[in-house]
């Protein structure tokens, strides 16, 4: 089982930049939450079609470096 | 004891001596640079000048341990408007960049790099920086020193240690040489008023690639900590401070060179993020380990909230958050943007969706308490500062219309922000802020000059954590940028009131200190726009005896008390 991406909010940046924190819960159940600017993110939401945040949430975490969700 | 005439008499002032104690009304005699009188009546001695300060605190100046005013200092003495907001002392050359050692040959690159971390218009810093001193860190500070009306604590950026050392070639590890020609460096820097060494683990050039120093191996840092370790310097780290696990990592790495290297270090920036609320908690006990095993790490956190700034003509993650929005500014061209944006189903979607998220229980995502930040057109420079709210009363329309609006009108170059963002749960951060081991600072004065004020930040620790919320005591809260700092940093004979010491003296009002309005401010050389903050509830600022910027006179005219405080 892939670790999957549990919760995607809106969070802001030192240098006053919008950052998306993404929280990944492993098959262990741990939890970890990772942070992510635009230019990090933006390729591969648009790989995956994600228009909002709240559509990341449920999917695989290789949605979040650009792996299609099959 | 009796005074000759003394040079300044600040009478009747409820001295906050920075040491944490209660405060007591007394008088204060300064001779000189010094202090040589704290708390006994000076009713009948002469003075050139007395300030009455009944009623108001009189404490010691501030010291700010987290600046970039490295290249404005060079055409600016005062560094505005650090110096009215009660700053008398200001570390600079952090992040890993310092003015100097620089060669001639590379200072196009450090240029480049310099502007680009601290968001520094290009115009300003070609016009106001003329490198007349050369190459040397000694004859940088011999000029900073020449003509400076406040104190400087100079750090050595370890990129440029880097440049001058490998030259060109720096995107390798060094050899063992090269790392030997760096100690011999530093160690001259040292030796010539360096407050210790900054580094970054995040930092980047403008290619995008990591700055020099993030291309070395920690041996090279190691041999560079040691050569901190003979003369008790500080080590500065920009830390990964978006990510509480790698921080608490470098919080461990920085314990280990402290114990191992006898040297204090400090990481900045900290600051609560709301939607990572284990993090904070996971970085104190990190903190808390290291210093019961005996280092010296000190965590900066900022006073001041965190604003979000954007444009409709890049994506911002903001938009991710309000249905309807990603997809628009995701279209691959400018032209296909605006006639979207004036594509009347799509505006009234974006327009709902904006709408649809301001109703939402407790959303503080309202349109109308949107700022217009800078604008592209003259016609519109009247806008700059007002809320959107205010723009649409005046133009007609709803503020989601303005926004649209004004940013078609502008071709998608208007800069709009959220102000109060982050970092502002006041329990959080007031915690933060009290907890022994966090160093108040990280400022960062001097850089993201075009996106926000980065002035300012000691008025809102007094207005916000002492008055409003109550999480330091005013005597505390004077300790916390004034004596801790000083004994952190090493800088003797500062930031306590005490006869002998330095006459570095701010004078305000308890009751009213705090950072102003936000304005633009076009005072920097090549023009353009940056964002400051006047002080309110300063009526002096003292630096070394001279009296450098009161409330009723501004800024003292040829006032130039500053000096290299580690010489």
């Amino acid at each position: 089982m892939d670790a999957m991406i549990c919760d995607a909010v809106l969070s802001v940046g030192h240098d006053g930049a919008a950052e998306a924190v993404v929280s990944i819960r492993y098959p262990n159940g741990a939890v970890r939450a990772v942070t992510f600017s635009c230019e990090a993110l933006a390729n591969a939401l648009d790989v995956a079609e994600i228009a909002s945040l709240d559509e990341l949430i449920g999917r695989p975490w290789t949605v979040l470096i650009g792996i299609k969700d099959p | 004891m009796r005074f000759n005439v003394l040079d300044l008499i600040i009478r009747n002032g409820k001295i906050i001596d920075g040491s944490g104690l209660p405060g007591y009304v007394g008088d204060i005699g300064i001779a000189g640079k010094r202090i040589v009188s704290v708390g006994r009546s000076l009713a009948h001695a002469e003075a050139n000048r007395i300030i009455d300060a009944t009623g108001r605190v009189v404490s010691p100046g501030f010291i700010d341990p987290h600046t970039h005013i490295d290249a404005q200092v060079l055409f600016d003495p005062y560094a505005f408007p650090c110096i009215e907001h009660g700053i008398t002392t200001a570390v600079t050359g952090n992040c890993s960049l310092s003015m100097a050692p620089v060669r001639a040959s590379q200072r196009d690159r450090f240029s480049a790099m310099f502007r680009l971390i601290e968001e520094m218009p290009a115009a300003a810093f070609e016009q106001g920086v003329d490198w007349r001193w050369g190459e040397s860190f000694s004859d940088m500070v011999d000029q900073v020193a020449s003509d400076v009306a406040l104190n400087v604590a100079p750090l050595v950026g370890h990129s440029v240690l880097r440049m001058f050392v490998l030259g060109d070639d720096i995107r390798r590890p060094s050899t063992p040489e090269e790392i030997t020609q760096m100690c011999d460096l530093l160690r001259a820097c040292l030796e010539a008023g360096a407050v210790g060494l900054s580094t970054s683990y995040i930092d980047v050039e403008d290619d995008m690639r990591p700055v020099p120093c993030r291309w070395s191996q920690h041996a090279e840092l190691e041999a560079l900590c040691a050569v901190l370790g003979e003369f008790n310097r500080m080590l500065q780290v920009v830390h990964e401070f978006f990510d509480p696990g790698l921080t608490v990592s470098r919080i461990e790495m920085m314990g280990d060179l402290s114990r191992r290297f006898g040297i204090p270090t400090t990481l900045s920036p900290l600051f609560h993020n709301a939607a990572l609320p284990d993090g904070q908690n996971m970085v104190l006990e990190a903190v808390e380990r290291e210093c019961a095993s005996g280092a010296r790490v000190w965590p900066q956190v900022q006073t001041r909230p965190i604003d979000i700034s954007w444009t409709l003509e890049q994506r911002s993650i903001m938009f991710l958050v309000i249905p309807g929005w990603w997809p628009v500014l995701s279209m691959p061209s400018k032209t296909e943007k605006i006639a979207a944006l004036k594509d009347p189903s799509v505006r009234a979607t974006l327009i709902g969706g904006l709408d649809t998220l301001a109703a939402m229980p407790g959303s503080r995502f309202n349109a109308s308490s949107f700022i217009v930040r800078d604008v592209v057109l003259d016609q519109n420079r009247d806008l700059v500062g007002r809320t959107l709210g205010e723009v649409a009363a005046e133009r007609g329309g709803t503020p989601a219309e303005a926004l649209i609006d004004l940013a078609v009108e502008e071709e998608l170059g208007t800069w709009f922000v959220r102000s109060n963002i982050g970092h502002t749960d006041s329990k959080a951060v007031g915690d933060l802020l009290a907890h022994p081991y966090v160093h108040i600072g990280a400022s960062d004065a001097g850089a993201h000059v075009g996106s926000f004020s980065t002035y300012g930040d000691t008025g809102f620790l007094f207005s916000q954590y002492v008055r409003n919320t109550g999480a330091l005591r005013m005597e505390e809260a004077v300790k916390r940028i004034t004596s801790d700092p000083a004994q952190i940093w090493g800088l003797a004979g500062r930031g306590t009131l005490r006869e002998g010491l330095a006459a570095d003296v701010v004078v305000f009002d308890p009751e009213t200190i705090d950072r102003g309005p936000e304005i633009a401010s076009d005072d920097f050389p090549g023009g353009g726009t940056r964002w400051i903050r006047h002080s309110v509830g300063v009526d002096a600022v003292i630096v070394n005896g001279t009296e450098t910027w009161s409330s009723s006179e501004g800024y003292s005219k040829d006032a130039r008390g500053g000096e290299i405080v580690t010489r």
